[in-house]
C-alpha cells in the first residue's frame, strides 16, 4: 500500500508533480494499481488540428505549438502519456533549427504521444520516416552513389543500440539501406510542409548487398529496423533502452543484474514500451527510500510542477521563457544526443531563474489564490501548509527547520507578506529541485 | 608568494578601504588565480552564417560584381586595403585595421562540410574532428585544463551556456544581458537581501538525502555568490543595442578581475537568404548587422579598463560563408569557408590566407576552404591562452604562426572615438522638471546604493 510519501515520490517521477489532492488519489493504493491508474488513457488526450496554432509567422507558430505542449503536461492528469512524450523528445532529440516548420514539430509530438507507450518497433519507424527526422538528420539527400550518413549513425549510436555495438563498415552499410528514402520534395509546386514529407524514391535507393552486422543481403531501411529491434541486435537495443528508461525513472547508477532482467523481459514482449515502464516502476528499487529525490528535475519538469500547483497557464506566463532560462529549450536540444541530467542543470543561471520565478510568484500568490488563508496558523502550521502545496510529503529535517526559521522570520518581522512569502520561503528549500 | 594569496591580500586590503565589493570568503575561494596580465578571449559568434564576401571582400573585382549584382558593394563606399575593402558599416573595424589591430584570417571552414547551421555551429563550437558530437567546447575544456575557476568561463546573454565554453569540470557561468533576473543582482528591497543572506546561510547545513539535493543547496549557494560578485557589472544604464550591451557588460565583468579568461557572445541574424540589402547594397539588414558589430566593438573596447585593455583579444567567427552568387531574393544561401577576425592591442594585425579565389569554386558555386579553423584554435591556446592544444583540440593542428604579437611595446591607449553627429534633434537645455527617464535613473542609482550600503554592513567579512 502506498503512504502518502510514496505516492509523491510516484507522482514527480511518473507525473509532473502530485498536488495535495492527487496525492491523497494515490495513497492506498497498491503499487500495481496506482501505476496502472497512470498507464490508462486520459481524457485530455483529444489532440487539436494544426489550424488552431496556423500563423503566417513561424516563429508564431513554434510559440503556438510549445505552449499547447506546455499546456498539456500543466493540465493533464497524473499520466504516463505526457511524461513519455518528453522523455521521446530528448530521445530523438530533434530542433527546430535544423526542421524549419512549425508543423513538423507537431506531427513529431503527435508521434511521441501516439507511439510512446505502444511497441517501440513502432514508434521508431514512425519517427525515422517523418519530415522532422528526415530533415533533421538529413536523409532527405541520402542518395545511392551520394550516401548521407547522419541518420544512420544516429539510428544506432542514439535511438537503438547505443555506442560501441557497430562499427564504420556498419554505419555505410546502413546509409545505402536508407538511400531514397526521401522527401516529396518541391515539385509541382507543393508546400513546403506537403514537400517536406516523406516518399521512397526507388530510382535513389541503393538495390545492391551490403554488408551490415556481418549479413550480407540486399538491406533495406524495414529490414534493418526489424534487425535493430528483433535481430541480431535485440539485445543491444533492448539493453539500451532498458538502461535509458532506468535512468529516467529511477537514478543513473543501476545494477547489470537489473537491467539485464529488464532487457530481457522487454525483448520478450516485443519491445512492448508500457511492460517496460510497468516493470521498472514496480522495482523495488524505485520504492526504496534512498531512491527518493535522487534525480535533479529537468527545467521543464519544474516549471511545469510549479504552474500545476499554483494553477497557471502559459497564457498567465511565460513558461517556455523560464525553461529557456534554466537552459532547457523545448524543441531545441543541444544537440542530436539530447539534454544532460542532474548536474547538467545545476549552473548559475538555472538558479537565478528559479530565484526570479519564485520572486515572480510570491507577487502573484494573492491574484491567483495559492498559498492563501494562512492568517492565525501557528508557525509549525504555516511550514505544513507550504511543504504540503509543493507536494513535499516528507523533506529532510535540515530542510524543514529551514523553512521553520524562514516562517519565523516572517510572522516576526514582515506578517503583512504571509499573503506572498510562503511560495517563496518552499522554493529555497534544494528538495524541490529533486525528483 | 602564491599568486592567489597575494590577490587575496590586495582583495583584503580593498576591502578595509571600503572601495571594492564585500566579496565572501567562500566566493575568494572559488576564484582562479588571476594575475593581472592574464589574457583573456572574448568571441563574438555571427550566428546564421555571415556573408563575409560583402562583410571584407574584393569589393573592385568584375568576378564579384558580376556574381553578386544589385548585392554588390559600391568600391567607393568602402574603406580599403590591398584589394580588399571593408563593408561601409565597419568604419570603425577598418580603422582599428589600419591601426594593425585587425587579424583577417581567409578561408576558414572545415574541409568536410555540409551546409547545415546546426552541424557546421556544432562544429565550430565543439572544436573536435570529424563533427563528434560532444557536451564540451573547445574552449571549455581548456577551462578544465587550465583550472581556471568559479568565473573562468561566461556566456553573456547567451541563454544558456553556449557550447564553446562547456566543460566537464567547473560550469561557465550565463548571464542575462540585463540585471532583471540575476538571484541578488538586480535585489535592491533590503528585506530581500537579507533574505537572500538566510537562506544562503540555510543550504549549508547539509540534508539526510544528501547526493543531488546537497548539490543543489551548494548550486543555490555559489548562485547567490555569483551574482553578488558580479552584480556592480550590472549596475552602468545599458547603451542600445543588444550586442552593445553584451560586449559592455562582458567588459565591465572583466573590469572586475575576478578570474575571468573567456567569454562567449552572440550576434545572431545573419541567415541572410532574403532582402540581405536594402535599396543600395550599403545599406539594408547585413548593414544594419555590421553596423552593430562595428559600435559594439568599439564599445567593448571603450568600456575595458585601459589597465586590462591590452590583455584582451576578441576572436568573431560565423558558422560559415555564403554562396558566391547571389540569390533571385536579393539574399545569399548557405556557403562554406568564412573569415575569422581576431581584434585586440596585441593581435599581428593583416590579412592571413590567400585572397579568396572566385574563379575556382566548388560544384555548388562556393569558395574553398583553405584553412581548418582548428588550426586557428590552436594558435589561440598555444600563442595566447598559454597552454598546449593537443589534449583541448583532441588532434594535432598546426598552429598558425604570428597572429599574437610579443607585448614588447606599451599599450596606446584607446583613441577617444571621434563625436558623433547626433541622429536625432538634440535634447533641449535642462530646464523645468527632469525627465521620466531623468527620474528613473536616478531612483536606480539609489536603489544600488541602498544594496551596496547593505553589502557593505552585513556580507560577512575576512578575518586577518
Amino acid at each position: 500500500m502506498l503512504s502518502a510519501a510514496d505516492a509523491s515520490h510516484l507522482l514527480r517521477r511518473a507525473g509532473f508533480g502530485g498536488r495535495a489532492a492527487e496525492i491523497a488519489a494515490f495513497t492506498g493504493l497498491t503499487r500495481e494499481a496506482a501505476v496502472d491508474r497512470l498507464l490508462e488513457p486520459s481524457a485530455t488526450d483529444a489532440l487539436p488540428e494544426w489550424s488552431t496554432f496556423a500563423d503566417e509567422r513561424r516563429g508564431v507558430e513554434l510559440a503556438n505549438v510549445r505552449n499547447h505542449w506546455i499546456d498539456r503536461m500543466i493540465a493533464s492528469p497524473p499520466s504516463l502519456a505526457e511524461k513519455m512524450v518528453l522523455f521521446w523528445h530528448d530521445h530523438f532529440a530533434t530542433g527546430y533549427s535544423g526542421v524549419q516548420l512549425p508543423q513538423l514539430m507537431w506531427d513529431q509530438n503527435v508521434i511521441f504521444r501516439t507511439h510512446g507507450l505502444g511497441s517501440f518497433r513502432d514508434l521508431l519507424g514512425a519517427a525515422s520516416y517523418d519530415a522532422a527526422m528526415l530533415r533533421w538528420l538529413d536523409n532527405r539527400t541520402n542518395i545511392a552513389g551520394r550516401e548521407q550518413e547522419n541518420f544512420a549513425r544516429e539510428l544506432m549510436e542514439l535511438f537503438t543500440v547505443g555506442n560501441g555495438r557497430f562499427d564504420e563498415t556498419d554505419v555505410v552499410a546502413m546509409a545505402r539501406a536508407w538511400t531514397g528514402h526521401n522527401v516529396a520534395g518541391r515539385a509541382d509546386g507543393r508546400s513546403d510542409y506537403d514537400a517536406a514529407q516523406y516518399l521512397f524514391r526507388p530510382d535513389r535507393h541503393d538495390d545492391g548487398d551490403k554488408t551490415l552486422f556481418g549479413i550480407t543481403r540486399n538491406w533495406d531501411a524495414e529490414a534493418t529496423l526489424d534487425e535493430l529491434c528483433f535481430g541480431s541486435k535485440a539485445t543491444a537495443t533492448a539493453d539500451y533502452l532498458s538502461r535509458k528508461l532506468f535512468g529516467f525513472f529511477v537514478h543513473r547508477s543501476p545494477s547489470e543484474e537489473v537491467i539485464a532482467s529488464l532487457a530481457t523481459s522487454f525483448r520478450a514482449s516485443g519491445l512492448d514500451i508500457t511492460s517496460l515502464v510497468r516493470e521498472i516502476l514496480l522495482l523495488d528499487e524505485f520504492w526504496d527510500p534512498t531512491t527518493r529525490y535522487r534525480l535533479v528535475k529537468t527545467p521543464a519538469e519544474y516549471v511545469v510542477d510549479l504552474f500545476r500547483r499554483c494553477e497557471l497557464t502559459t497564457a498567465d506566463h511565460n513558461a517556455h521563457a523560464r525553461m529557456r532560462d534554466m537552459g532547457m529549450t523545448l524543441f531545441e536540444p543541444p544537440n542530436v544526443a539530447g539534454w544532460g541530467a542532474n548536474g547538467y542543470w545545476l549552473h548559475n543561471r538555472a538558479a537565478w531563474t528559479k530565484a526570479n520565478l519564485g520572486t515572480w510568484l510570491r507577487g502573484r500568490a494573492p491574484t491567483f489564490g495559492y498559498l492563501q488563508g494562512l492568517d492565525g496558523l501557528s508557525a509549525e502550521q504555516v511550514v505544513d501548509e507550504i511543504l504540503i502545496f509543493l507536494g513535499l510529503v516528507e523533506v529532510s529535517p535540515q530542510s524543514r527547520a529551514h523553512v521553520r526559521t524562514l516562517v519565523d522570520r516572517l510572522l516576526r518581522d514582515y506578517p503583512n507578506w504571509l499573503n506572498r512569502e510562503p511560495i517563496m520561503i518552499g522554493l529555497s528549500i534544494p528538495e524541490v529541485q529533486c525528483a | 608568494m602564491n599568486s592567489l594569496i597575494e590577490r587575496r591580500r590586495l582583495l583584503q586590503a580593498a576591502l578595509i578601504g571600503g572601495t571594492a565589493v564585500a566579496l565572501p570568503p567562500m566566493v575568494l575561494d572559488r576564484i582562479g588565480a588571476q594575475t593581472a596580465d592574464d589574457t583573456i578571449l572574448l568571441t563574438i559568434t555571427l550566428g546564421g552564417g555571415n556573408d563575409w564576401l560583402n562583410t571584407i571582400g574584393p569589393f573592385e573585382d568584375p568576378t564579384y560584381r558580376d556574381a553578386r549584382g544589385r548585392l554588390a558593394i559600391n568600391p567607393t563606399d568602402a574603406a580599403a586595403d590591398d584589394g580588399h575593402y571593408f563593408h561601409p558599416s565597419l568604419s570603425r573595424l577598418a580603422t582599428r585595421y589600419r591601426r594593425g589591430e585587425v587579424a583577417v584570417i581567409r578561408g576558414v571552414g572545415e574541409p568536410r562540410i555540409d551546409r547545415s547551421h546546426f552541424s557546421n555551429m556544432q562544429r565550430w563550437m565543439t572544436g573536435l574532428p570529424d563533427g563528434a558530437i560532444s557536451s564540451t567546447g573547445w574552449l571549455g575544456r581548456w577551462l578544465n585544463q587550465a583550472n581556471a575557476g568559479a568565473y573562468g568561463g561566461i556566456g553573456v546573454g547567451t541563454n544558456g551556456v553556449p557550447l564553446h565554453l562547456r566543460g566537464s569540470a567547473t560550469p561557465a557561468l550565463d548571464l542575462p544581458r540585463r540585471a532583471t533576473s540575476a538571484f541578488g543582482a538586480n535585489v535592491t528591497r533590503v528585506s530581500d537581501l537579507a533574505l537572500i543572506d538566510e537562506v544562503r546561510r540555510l543550504q549549508q547545513s547539509g540534508t539526510d538525502f544528501g547526493g543531488w539535493v546537497d548539490a543543489v543547496a551548494e548550486t543555490t549557494v555559489t548562485s547567490i555568490d555569483s551574482a553578488r560578485t558580479l552584480a556592480d557589472a550590472f549596475d552602468a544604464d545599458p547603451p542600445e543595442g543588444v550586442l552593445r550591451q553584451n560586449l559592455e557588460l562582458a567588459a565591465r565583468i572583466i573590469n572586475l578581475g575576478v578570474g575571468t579568461r573567456v567569454l562567449g557572445v552572440f550576434h545572431n541574424g545573419f541567415d541572410t537568404h532574403s532582402q540581405q540589402v536594402g535599396a543600395t547594397a550599403s545599406v539594408g539588414r547585413h548593414a544594419d548587422l555590421l553596423d552593430e558589430l562595428d559600435r559594439g566593438l568599439d564599445s567593448f573596447f571603450l568600456a575595458l579598463d585601459p589597465s586590462r585593455a591590452a590583455n584582451v583579444v576578441v576572436m568573431v567567427f560565423s558558422e560559415f560563408g555564403r554562396r558566391v552568387r547571389a540569390n533571385g531574393s536579393m539574399g545569399t544561401d548557405h556557403g562554406t569557408a568564412g573569415h575569422l577576425l581576431l581584434v585586440g592591442r596585441r593581435v599581428n594585425g593583416g590579412m592571413y590566407g590567400e585572397a579568396v579565389d572566385l574563379t575556382s569554386l566548388d560544384r555548388r558555386g562556393d569558395v574553398a576552404v583553405q584553412l581548418d579553423h582548428r588550426r586557428v584554435y590552436a594558435s589561440v591556446i598555444e600563442d595566447w591562452l598559454g597552454s598546449d592544444s593537443g589534449s583541448v583540440l583532441s588532434g594535432s593542428y598546426a598552429a598558425l604562426p604570428g597572429l599574437i604579437r610579443d607585448d614588447t611595446t606599451a599599450p596606446a591607449p584607446e583613441p577617444t572615438p571621434p563625436a558623433e553627429e547626433p541622429e536625432t534633434d538634440p535634447e533641449p537645455p535642462a530646464s523645468g522638471p527632469p525627465s521620466l527617464n531623468d527620474r528613473a535613473s536616478e531612483i536606480r542609482g539609489r536603489r544600488r546604493q541602498n544594496r551596496r550600503d547593505y553589502l557593505q554592513k552585513h556580507s560577512p567579512r575576512f578575518s586577518t
